[in-house]
């Protein structure tokens, strides 16, 4: 993901971001989540494309997966972020969500949007931004 | 008449007491219509149809007469009305000839009870009678007739054993179900029953009954309601969750081929309970993970639903149309008529009310698919 045009904001020191982790912080008109996965770092919009709840206070898990009934199984990385309001899913990879809701959803979306953000994908998903490690600082690009 | 003792005085003298008081002494009728003489006039209908002592059957007092259609028990006086699904002459003449009925699947009703037996394994017995007993009064009988077999799903064992010895018998194109369940039947506990179902392509056929009896918890859960009204509207509350089970527990997962049909469920409950399901899923999911697309399309692959009760649309044509396009009506629905019931659907009526382009659907083509083994 490109910071070209972006402008940088430092959100915490790094050693106050461990594997697992996730911090929320102000860059300029928008709150950001910035997570640790297994030491790479990644950023997403604090607004669920829901119903606008501050997504990256939610539930932060492994993804669980099953081939058969209560034959669970957690992902090693915490991936996920579950919104604190109805619990839909995201990968905080990427910022898609986990199912695929937007036959209904599609409409809703783009009142939720954030302004300057641009979402080509039909899915709710979350905007994302890069995220760097800079010396002892993390940076996010907005 | 009051009758005194004789020889109180030499019994006294044998008595250890000077008095004795016994506290439990039982009485009763030599027959009920003595009692029948004192009940008011008001209550004499439903005594004399529901029996004495009080029946504690949960649908007592159903609606028209005795839960069936007074028309034909006035046609036909010399049919009791307690065994009014007892005359295959009458479903000839009343049902399958007078309305050209091609194909019609048999779903007993007087085994009902037995679901929720306290010996469960003696209920087995039951049903395995009640099957032969069906195959050669009736399927024997009349070759328009199919059948819904009944099991006893709180015996597994015995339920999986009666599929295995139906199962050759073609005409048998479903196993029968009553929603009354000490737990619902995506519960592992009933897998078993599910794969032997599945193996053989038996369809599910899942109709009230059973609730509220032995040991089956009441209809619903805020206890028994006191009337037949209550009860009737506590109906979508027996099938529901059944069906969430079945979704959820990952039945259909397992069993792809699969298939369940709700028989007197009515439809118009569905609509907000897939909605409800599918919500619940998007944010749910990570509990059952193995549900892996919306459970509304798992509904759509693997459950039909009978138009029977088909008029709980308010009577207006505009919200049926809605129903049939939000359960996608024109591929889930099976016209069923619940004769010789009181509420049946009188299928020239039924027919049309459905529009002429889903009609041969929900009259034929749907419930060959839904019930593979009907031929």
């Amino acid at each position: 993901m490109s910071t070209r045009g972006r402008r940088a904001h430092v959100v915490c020191r790094a050693d106050e971001l461990g594997p697992g982790q996730r911090v929320i912080a102000a860059c300029g008109a928008v709150e950001v989540g910035v997570f640790n996965l297994d030491g790479e770092y990644f950023a997403l919009l604090n607004r669920c494309p829901h119903k606008s709840a501050p997504l990256c206070k939610g539930v932060h898990r492994g993804y669980l997966t099953a081939d058969e009934p209560r034959q669970i199984k957690m992902s090693t990385s915490k991936e996920v972020i579950g919104c604190p309001w109805h619990g839909w899913e995201f990968e905080i990879r990427t910022g898609r969500s986990y199912f695929n809701p937007h036959r209904v959803r599609a409409r809703s979306y783009d009142a939720a949007r954030v302004s300057g953000q641009e979402i080509s994908e039909e899915d709710p998903s979350v905007p994302t931004f890069p995220v760097q490690r800079e010396d002892d600082y993390i940076v996010v690009y907005v | 008449m009051a009758v005194t003792s004789p020889g109180k005085d030499q019994a006294s003298r044998r008595k250890l007491v000077t008095q004795i008081v016994d506290t439990d002494i039982h009485h009763g009728f030599e027959d009920e219509q003595e009692i029948l003489d004192h009940v008011p006039p008001e209550y004499r209908e439903r005594t004399s149809w529901y029996g004495l002592p009080v029946d504690f059957n949960p649908v007592q007092n159903n609606g028209g007469m005795r839960g069936g259609r007074s028309d034909l028990a006035f046609d036909y006086p010399e049919i009791p009305v307690s065994t009014r699904e007892s005359s295959l002459r009458r479903c000839r003449e009343t049902l399958l000839d007078r309305y050209d009925i091609d194909l019609g699947i048999l779903t007993g009703g007087q085994m009902y009870g037995q679901t929720g037996a306290m010996d469960s394994q003696y209920a087995s017995i039951m049903a395995r009678a009640f099957n032969d007993w069906t195959r050669k009064q009736w399927l024997d009988e009349d070759d328009r007739l199919r059948y819904a077999m009944a099991v006893i799903p709180l015996d597994p064992q015995g339920a999986v054993a009666e599929i295995e010895r139906m199962a050759r018998d073609t005409r048998v194109v479903a196993v029968h179900l009553n929603t009354g369940a000490m737990r619902p039947f995506g519960n592992p506990m009933y897998h078993p029953i599910w794969e032997a179902a599945a193996k053989h392509d038996l369809t599910l056929q899942l109709h009230l009954g059973g609730e509220g009896i032995g040991v089956h918890p009441p209809m619903t859960s805020a206890g028994f309601p006191t009337h037949y009204v209550e009860r009737r509207m506590a109906e979508p509350g027996l099938y529901l969750p059944h069906l969430a089970s079945f979704i959820f527990e990952g039945v259909f997962g397992k069993y792809p081929n699969l298939k369940l049909v709700l028989a007197e469920s009515g439809f118009t409950c569905l609509p907000h309970y897939l909605w409800r399901m599918d919500a619940c899923w998007k944010g749910l999911r990570h509990q059952v993970p193995w549900i892996k697309e919306l459970p509304s399309e798992i509904f759509y692959r693997h459950v039909w639903v009978t138009t029977q009760p088909m008029y709980e649309y308010n009577e207006d044509h505009a919200n049926l149309m809605k129903m049939v396009e939000w359960l996608r009506g024109d591929e889930r629905f099976v016209y069923a008529s619940d004769y010789p019931h009181w509420d049946w659907d009188d299928p020239n009526d039924a027919a049309r009310t459905f529009p002429s382009e889903i009609r041969e659907r929900v009259f034929n083509r749907n419930a060959h698919e839904a019930y593979p083994r009907l031929q």
